[in-house]
């Protein structure tokens, strides 16, 4: 007999990014159900809803009893199971105890043609309730969640603390308990607006969502966008404007609330004399980040209009509406301040404020480092291909690039630093102004089709990251374990993003020219030495530090949310690939051949397996490592099956290797690899002549060396 | 209801909650959390339950006395239970409704904010809590204090004192405040807000806070040396090496990097002493797991 299945789980605040924890909890609850024999397989229809207090499943076809089940478990061989004395060997008797079996229990079974004694053990049905407990505390642990806390003296680790949980099999509540917390078949309404307990009758999914509901609590998440949606733009239209459009915005505030309640607020400054100017990027800041409201445009610009979205409804709402007014305008009115403040100082006055300000022990002020920016720029410039004026530009935004630092906004508003630095600055051109601007906005680093020549930019970053790293690596440790107090992982997470759209740009190269200017500045200008060896040391230190933990930040830079352990050890193989020695990291070429291999993994898994067990097959026979890598004698390739081999792979050397493209390389490895068991079942390797055998391993070397040139192939095995 | 009603309203809503009413640390801190009712007792296995004010200064926060909402002193009301109890969360609520603020009335949310001390080393996971979209409280469980993992977990509320009390006075600007029906927060803290301003952004001396800041971490961990550690004198100088640094901060010696590097030794010496105290504790035998 099976039924629905409903779980409800009540839990504090979730954190609103944490968009798909039902969706996970479900599929995870719905995988222990099947391994513990309650569901046949992947239930066709499930259901799953995630509000800000609760996370609810609907799983079709639940058993309440698991299917009982008998399994075999095989012994030693028969032959190894007893002595010539017909006594039970230590291996027969070990076997006998840990299954909990008598030598009566034992029967016959042959496997590879093989005897081997064997004991049959029966898995008894189990009631749901008996195992529920115990498989929806698995299926919460093994959630996908950047931080999962304790509280309380509780031992289970969830996003948020656990509180209620509501179970039903059909109409029937379920009885059990996880982390002291025992199920009913009632849950909670609204906090503010229908508090009391609320009595659910089925696991069905329309009576379901009806209930909760009625006690203001919208389930589906698209009902609250949509909702919201509509209240914003309604509102919107009555003041003759347009919600600035943010989708990432809407979802936040939907997964904020169960009920929500558009209200229009409007900003009315304290202050004397109002700051017309406050730059548009601090007033947005101001009320999407900080606020979470979603500011009113008309033609594109602020209007002192809002819309603010309440978790709440009330009679008269005309005292919420003051209050966020109130805070809408403590927080514009401080921005407005400290803006007035800033503004005071010229150009020459703000470029002044950095020598007082300590970029790093030894290393200087913050003009030092801006020096060293500007000096990195025009060097890295080259190597991008700048042209001179854009060169000219990068290295006047280079010198410029820190002027907002410290200021009072830019304290507030941390993220428009760069933004600042444009709009404090009176004597520059605009692109100088574009260029800071844009420099420090990560959402900028991705390959944009759309943005044109991003050289300028591209190089502003790098020498701004490239410099960070190099210093703080001279001075400080990199970063260790979780341990990143510098942000050296966003720094190395920015060059990645922009270098991999510089084919042939060489990253240790650009790493270590800003360590040449690191080892000067200290060497001529503080009594911290340091020598260049020691220097160069720690660089490749922490250059090879850095590669290590590239799959660290897998999931960002390939721009995937949660990256699989799969992808992660893609990511890994190639890293390892690259020589500890090797000098010349080009990051484009890295990613070419992660992409390679997660496409081939993603769309064709049968060839991608093909791929490992071939290369696990010539590893096996490379047994002389380097020896062989010697030229082949074509001459001595006799056999049909090794010239077509051969003939093959002098395809894919000219077509892939010799112009780097790695793209449809796993492709046509794919293809070769039934040349090459064509060519292990035909073709004797250790042929008795020695010129013969030594040209046939050097072909296997080729070979070998193909698969290396993507990956290291050992790292991919699960 | 005034300031003072305010901190007495909430102190005893917590002590009918078995709260302990503590005094507040005498030394310059930038929140309640630093207090060592909060920072050392959230470790170890010893249960704890603690509401105290707080003076707390924010150095960088100041504003010459001329804005209605930003300080660089102000008021923090704490609570910090361990175990943090099943309804930690509902009784924060039920506070709220005892001075007046109910969630019929006023829109009130949890807002995702993790919690971390980088200079005590210490973490948790919670919210800010908005009334309205005024923050009034941030709201954490403990995970690590001092790098040290909080078992159990101490639940930790604090309340921003002059943020509730404008909320419940209506009022817009700090310093008009009712503290009691005599006196204004104005003619309480306004010149030293101006005074303090002065000297945070313009006259400290940096050399001297700089000698001042390496000579309070060199005390602590010769302090720490000592055998037995002195605990409490040493924790003591990692908070003078702290603030000092957030005079430093706000006399604007730091850069981003360099920022980090003075957080990092101050955090180095905040974990040695939560290690020591957890060392203490042990060979004290845990005496509060006794009591209890």
């Amino acid at each position: 007999m099976s039924n629905p299945l409903l779980i409800e789980l009540l839990v504090e605040e979730i954190p609103p990014q944490l968009t798909n924890l039902a969706h996970d909890f479900s599929a995870n609850l719905a995988n222990q159900l099947i391994n513990a024999r309650f569901l046949a397989q992947q239930p066709t229809t499930s259901y799953c809803a995630q509000t800000p207090r609760r996370l609810t499943t609907i799983i079709d076809k639940v058993r309440s009893a698991s299917l009982g089940s008998t399994r075999l478990r095989r012994g030693p061989a028969r032959s190894r199971a007893f002595t010539d004395d017909r006594e039970p060997t230590a291996a027969l008797t070990g076997f006998l105890r840990s299954n909990n079996a008598d030598i009566d229990d034992l029967i016959d079974i042959e496997h590879n043609q093989i005897a081997y004694v064997a004991v049959e053990s029966t898995i008894a049905a189990r009631k749901l309730e008996e195992l529920l407990g115990e498989l929806i505390q698995k299926a919460l642990t093994d959630v996908v969640a950047p931080r999962l806390m304790r509280w309380g003296d509780n031992r289970l680790r969830f996003v948020r603390p656990l509180h209620g949980i509501c179970a039903l099999l059909g109409n029937q509540p379920l009885a059990f308990s996880v982390a002291n917390i025992s199920a009913t078949a009632t849950t909670v309404g609204h906090r503010f607006l229908a508090p009391g307990p609320v009595q659910i009758a089925s696991a069905n999914r329309d009576e379901y969502v009806a209930a909760m509901e009625k006690n203001y609590v919208m389930v589906s998440v698209q009902q609250r966008k949509k909702t919201i949606r509509n209240q914003c733009d309604e509102l919107a239209h009555k003041c003759g404007g347009q919600i600035d459009d943010d989708n990432d915005l809407v979802a936040q505030i939907a997964a904020m609330c169960e009920w929500p309640v558009s209200h229009l607020g409007t900003f009315t400054s304290l202050e004397k004399e109002p700051a017309d100017d406050l730059p548009h990027e601090v007033i947005t800041s101001c009320m999407k980040k900080h606020l979470r409201c979603l500011p009113i445009l008309k033609d594109g610009l602020h209007t002192r209009r809002f819309v603010f979205v309440a978790d709440n409804k009330f009679a008269d709402s005309g005292k919420h509406i003051l209050g966020i007014e109130r805070v809408m305008r403590a927080r514009l009115d401080d921005a407005i301040f400290c803006w007035k403040q800033d503004r005071k100082l010229s150009d020459k006055q703000h470029l002044a404020r950095l020598d007082n300000i300590t970029y790093l022990k030894n290393l200087g002020s913050v003009t030092s480092r801006v020096e060293r920016i500007e000096h990195l720029v025009k060097n890295f410039g080259i190597s991008l291909k700048l042209t001179h004026s854009q060169i000219e530009d990068a290295a006047c935004a280079a010198r410029m690039c820190k002027v907002a630092q410290g200021t009072l906004l830019a304290n507030e508003y941390p993220e428009l630093e760069g933004v600042l630095a444009s709009y404090y600055l009176r004597n520059v051109n605009n692109n100088v102004k574009t260029l800071l601007a844009n420099y420090l906005d990560r959402a900028k680093d991705h390959t944009d089709p759309d943005a044109g020549d991003t050289r300028d930019r591209d190089c502003l970053v790098l020498a701004h990251e490239i410099e960070r790293i190099a210093a703080i690596v001279a001075i400080h440790k990199g970063f260790s374990g979780s341990k990143d107090p510098f942000g050296l992982r966003r720094s190395m997470l920015r060059v990645l993003r922009v270098l991999e759209r510089y084919p042939g740009v060489d990253y240790a190269k650009l790493l270590f020219v800003a360590g040449k200017i690191i080892y000067d500045y200290l060497n001529a200008e503080t009594s911290h030495k340091i020598t260049g060896d020691d220097l160069n040391h720690k660089l490749n230190l922490n250059f090879q530090q850095l590669l290590d933990r590239v799959h660290l930040f897998a999931g960002e830079w390939l721009n995937v949310a949660t990256p699989s352990a799969e992808l992660v050890r893609i990511v890994k193989a190639v890293i390892a690939s690259i020589s500890k020695q090797q000098q010349n990291i080009d990051i484009s070429d890295i990613k070419q051949r992660v992409l390679a291999l997660a496409e081939l993994r993603d769309t064709n898994h049968a060839g991608y397996q093909t791929l490992l067990v071939t290369y696990k097959r010539l590893a096996k026979i490379n047994e002389f490592g380097d020896l062989f890598d010697v030229p082949i004698n074509e001459d001595l390739l006799t056999d049909p099956a090794e010239k077509k081999l051969y003939k093959k792979c002098t395809k894919i050397r000219q077509n892939f290797l010799s112009s780097g493209n790695y793209r449809l390389l796993p492709e046509q490895l794919i293809e070769l690899c039934s040349d090459i068991d064509e060519f292990f079942d035909q073709v004797l390797i250790n042929d008795p002549n020695p010129a013969k055998r030594a040209n046939r391993h050097a072909l296997v070397y080729e070979l070998l060396d193909y698969f290396k040139s993507i990956a290291t192939m050992e790292k991919l095995y699960s | 209801m005034y300031v003072q009603q305010l901190i007495s309203e909430l102190q005893h809503f917590w002590q009918q909650r078995g709260c302990s009413v503590l005094q507040p640390l005498d030394l310059q801190v930038g929140a309640g959390t630093f207090h060592p009712a909060t920072t050392l007792r959230a470790l170890g296995p010893e249960p704890w339950s603690a509401v105290y004010v707080q003076p707390s200064r924010r150095p960088g926060d100041g504003r010459y006395g001329r804005h209605p909402n930003r300080l660089q002193r102000y008021y923090q009301l704490q609570v910090v239970q361990k175990p943090s109890p099943d309804d930690f969360q509902q009784a924060y609520l039920n506070s709220l409704d005892q001075i007046g603020i109910s969630g019929k009335e006023h829109d009130i949310r949890f807002v995702e904010d993790d919690w971390e001390s980088p200079t005590l080393g210490a973490w948790g996971l919670g919210w800010e809590v908005w009334v309205d979209g005024m923050e009034i409280t941030q709201f954490t469980y403990f995970q690590e204090v001092g790098g040290i993992v909080c078992a159990p977990v101490m639940g930790e509320i604090t309340y921003g004192i002059e943020r509730l009390a404008m909320f419940l006075q209506e009022c817009d600007d700090v310093y008009a405040l009712d503290w009691s029906p005599n006196l204004k927060y104005g003619e309480l803290y306004r010149q030293n807000e101006k005074e303090q301003s002065f000297y945070n952004f313009e006259l400290a001396d940096v050399k001297l806070l700089l000698e001042t800041f390496n000579a309070s971490l060199d005390q602590s961990n010769l302090l720490l040396e000592q055998d037995p550690a002195l605990v409490m004198p040493a924790y003591e100088a990692v908070l003078a090496g702290s603030h000092t640094f957030n005079l430093l901060d706000a006399r604007g010696h730091y850069s981003v990097e360099a920022r980090a590097a003075a957080i990092t030794q101050v955090r180095e010496q905040a974990n040695k002493a939560a290690a020591a105290y957890c060392a203490q504790r042990t060979r004290l035998g845990h005496p509060l797991i006794q009591n209890n």
